[in-house]
C-alpha cells in the first residue's frame, strides 16, 4: 500500500484550491445574499435568522481565504 | 408518509462507511488517505439532499437523521485527529462540547414546539460546513491552528444566538 496517493506538492495546490475557491465563492454568495436582504424586516425572526446566517458564512468565507493567503505567504 | 427506509437515508447511513478506513489512515499516519475518506463523507453529506430531491423522499425523520449523522461523524473524526494529535486539543474540546449543548438545546426546542422539529439555522449550516473542513485541514496539516482556534470564537457566537432562539424568543407560529 503506498501511503501517498499524489505528490505532496500536488497535495498543497489540491487543498490550497479546494480551499480558496469554496471559500472565496462562498464569502461572494453570503454577501450577495446579504445585500439582497437590506429592504426587508429586520424584525421578522426569519430575516434575522438569515441575516446572521449569512453575517457568518462571509466571515467564514474571509477566514478560509485568509488561512490560503497565510499558507502561502507567511 | 414516507418510508424511513429511502434512499436518502441510505446514502446518509453509507457516510459511516467512512469511518474505518479513516481510522486505518490516521493510525498508519497516511495524511492523504486520511484527507480522501473526509472529502468522500462530506461529499456524501451533499449527495443525500439531492437523493432525496429526486426520489421526492425528504421527510422530518431523514432532517434529523442528517444532522445526527453529521454530529456522529464529524464528533468521531475530530476525537480521533486529536487523540493522534493532528488536531490541537482545546478547539476540539470546544467544538464537541457546543455542538452536544447544540443538540441538547435542539431536543428542547423540540419539546417546546410540541413536535419533533429540527431548528433551522442558517449560522450552524455554515458552521457545520466549516466542521467538514477543519478535519480537512488537520489531516492535511493546512494551517490547522489557525484554521481550529478561528473556529471556537464563530460557534461560541452562533451557539449563543441558537440559544436564545430556541429557549427565548416565541416559537414561530405561536400566539404568544
Amino acid at each position: 500500500m503506498n501511503d501517498q496517493l499524489v505528490s505532496h506538492t500536488v497535495f498543497v495546490w489540491f487543498l490550497t484550491l479546494f480551499t480558496g475557491i469554496v471559500a472565496f465563492t462562498w464569502f461572494v454568495y453570503d454577501a450577495i445574499k446579504l445585500l439582497r436582504l437590506r429592504k426587508e424586516d429586520g424584525r421578522d425572526p426569519v430575516v434575522h435568522d438569515k441575516r446572521f446566517g449569512y453575517g457568518i458564512g462571509v466571515v467564514i468565507g474571509a477566514v478560509g481565504v485568509l488561512g490560503v493567503l497565510k499558507y502561502h505567504l507567511a | 408518509m414516507v418510508s424511513p427506509y429511502n434512499p436518502a437515508n441510505a446514502v446518509t447511513a453509507s457516510r459511516f462507511l467512512c469511518l474505518p478506513p479513516f481510522v486505518w489512515a490516521v493510525d498508519n499516519g497516511y495524511h492523504q488517505w486520511a484527507t480522501l475518506f473526509v472529502v468522500i463523507c462530506g461529499l456524501l453529506d451533499k449527495v443525500d439532499g439531492l437523493v432525496a430531491k429526486i426520489f421526492n423522499c425528504r421527510s422530518v425523520f431523514g432532517e434529523l437523521f442528517d444532522a445526527i449523522t453529521d454530529g456522529i461523524c464529524y464528533g468521531f473524526c475530530l476525537i480521533i485527529l486529536a487523540a493522534y494529535g493532528w488536531a490541537p486539543v482545546i478547539p476540539v474540546i470546544a467544538v464537541i462540547s457546543l455542538g452536544l449543548t447544540n443538540s441538547g438545546l435542539r431536543a428542547i426546542y423540540s419539546k417546546r414546539v410540541g413536535r419533533p422539529v429540527n431548528y433551522k439555522s442558517y449560522a450552524m449550516e455554515r458552521i457545520v460546513a466549516y466542521t467538514a473542513y477543519l478535519l480537512g485541514f488537520a489531516t492535511g496539516e493546512f494551517e490547522v491552528a489557525f484554521y481550529f482556534w478561528m473556529f471556537v470564537p464563530l460557534m461560541v457566537i452562533v451557539v449563543l444566538h441558537d440559544t436564545k432562539r430556541m429557549l427565548i424568543d416565541a416559537v414561530p407560529g405561536s400566539t404568544a
